[in-house]
């Protein structure tokens, strides 16, 4: 199958084509596909850029090991993110534990090499519209971790309300429920921008 | 409330989220990631005895054994006073052997007898019944005393592993009492 025909697959074919004929390539289409919503995800979930990268990297490994135990039945997107959130969450109670974050975005040491990401896409770079965003994501990590996860899946990565269910492995009306509170505890936060 | 009336509530909320700035993967996301899965692959291709026999795992491990056995085998040497009890032969009690005739054996005399220590833990019961009571078994012959073992041989119930080393006086006085006994007796079987 040429590289052409793989672009026109959906993601349910695609993982199938690589479950079946461990065509890689269909692989990597797939990472192609979600490495940027998963970012974006983990990251306005734990609020650590370098820590998000790893989770998703971790995500698109699990993945690929276990691409057999994906099953037709589920949407291939429900079962990215569930692994995803269940990486996110181990993740976020580790830290927790620990109490550590990366105050050092650079890594350790000014002479050490390693592959630059690229900047323009860093969220925690202060640029203009980067400072709105920041105080944003400041009040989101000041969520509850129960509720921000599902406001980001809907009002961020704009999921249905049956994906979010499926993910959370929550019934339907819990989940419209914890997202109506986080919203509530978000208003609370910034009202003083809907002020100006 | 219904779920429109949710969504209008907090529309500045909702509106707010969505207008966030949209966080990519960095560039080389796919390189690194490859490459993770690569040496992944690599790793998992060992199989179970590659992994126990390995280098890392294997040289300890017989470092371990060659100095356990290097300790035994020091602490072997170093203890050649200490027996293996179950390797010993039991020794033989010299003083309980059972002879038939031993009119060969040349007793000590007197002098002999009367200079030996009474802690001597070798005196034969040979030795020992030469001062006693015409009762013993000791008898004269041309070729000295000898020692028939009719009426003093050991038997296994006769053993008497604790051996008591009495004086001539004690034993004038055991047999006595022993005398005195068999008279009590003849005279109870009398009456």
């Amino acid at each position: 199958m040429t590289d052409k025909n793989l672009n026109d697959l959906s993601d349910e074919e695609l993982i199938i084509e690589f479950q079946q004929n461990n065509t890689i390539k269909a692989f990597e289409i797939l990472v192609q596909r979600y490495k940027n919503p998963l970012t974006n995800y983990v990251f306005r979930f734990i609020g650590d850029y370098e820590g998000c990268v790893d989770i998703v990297q971790e995500t698109m490994i699990k993945v690929y090991r276990y691409k057999d135990s994906y099953s037709s039945i589920a949407k291939f997107s429900t079962w990215i993110y569930t692994i995803a959130g269940n990486l996110a969450r181990t993740e976020y109670q580790r830290r927790k534990r620990k109490k550590t974050f990366s105050i050092d975005a650079y890594g350790k040491e000014k002479d050490e090499t390693y592959d630059l990401p690229d900047e323009s896409y860093r969220p925690d770079v202060m640029t203009d519209s980067g400072i709105k965003d920041k105080i944003i994501q400041d009040a989101l990590q000041k969520v509850s971790k129960a509720y921000r996860e599902v406001v980001i899946l809907r009002d961020i990565q704009d999921l249905s309300y049956e994906e979010i269910s499926e993910i959370t492995g929550l019934n339907i009306g819990t989940v419209k429920s914890r997202i109506n509170r986080g919203r509530a505890q978000l208003q609370e936060m910034l009202k003083d921008i809907y002020k100006e | 409330m219904s779920l429109n009336d949710d969504e209008l509530k907090y529309k500045n909320v909702i509106n707010t989220l969505k207008g966030l700035t949209k966080v990519k993967a960095p560039r080389n996301f796919e390189a690194d990631l490859m490459r993770r899965i690569n040496s992944e692959t690599f790793n998992e291709k060992q199989s179970f005895w590659e992994k126990l026999f390995s280098p890392s795992k294997l040289i300890p491990s017989a470092a371990l054994a060659v100095s356990a056995v290097i300790l035994l085998f020091v602490l072997n040497i170093n203890s050649d006073e200490v027996e293996n009890p179950l390797l010993m032969e039991p020794k033989v009690r010299e003083d309980v052997i059972q002879t038939e005739n031993i009119s060969e054996v040349q007793l000590p005399g007197k002098d002999q007898i009367s200079s030996e220590k009474k802690e001597n833990s070798e005196e034969t019961n040979i030795s020992k019944f030469k001062n006693q009571t015409p009762d013993s078994g000791l008898q004269e012959n041309n070729r000295g005393f000898s020692y028939t073992t009719t009426e003093y041989s050991i038997d296994k119930n006769g053993l008497n592993f604790r051996q008591v080393n009495l004086t001539k006086e004690e034993q004038q006085r055991l047999n006595e009492l022993k005398e005195h006994f068999k008279m009590l007796l003849k005279n109870s079987r009398n009456n």
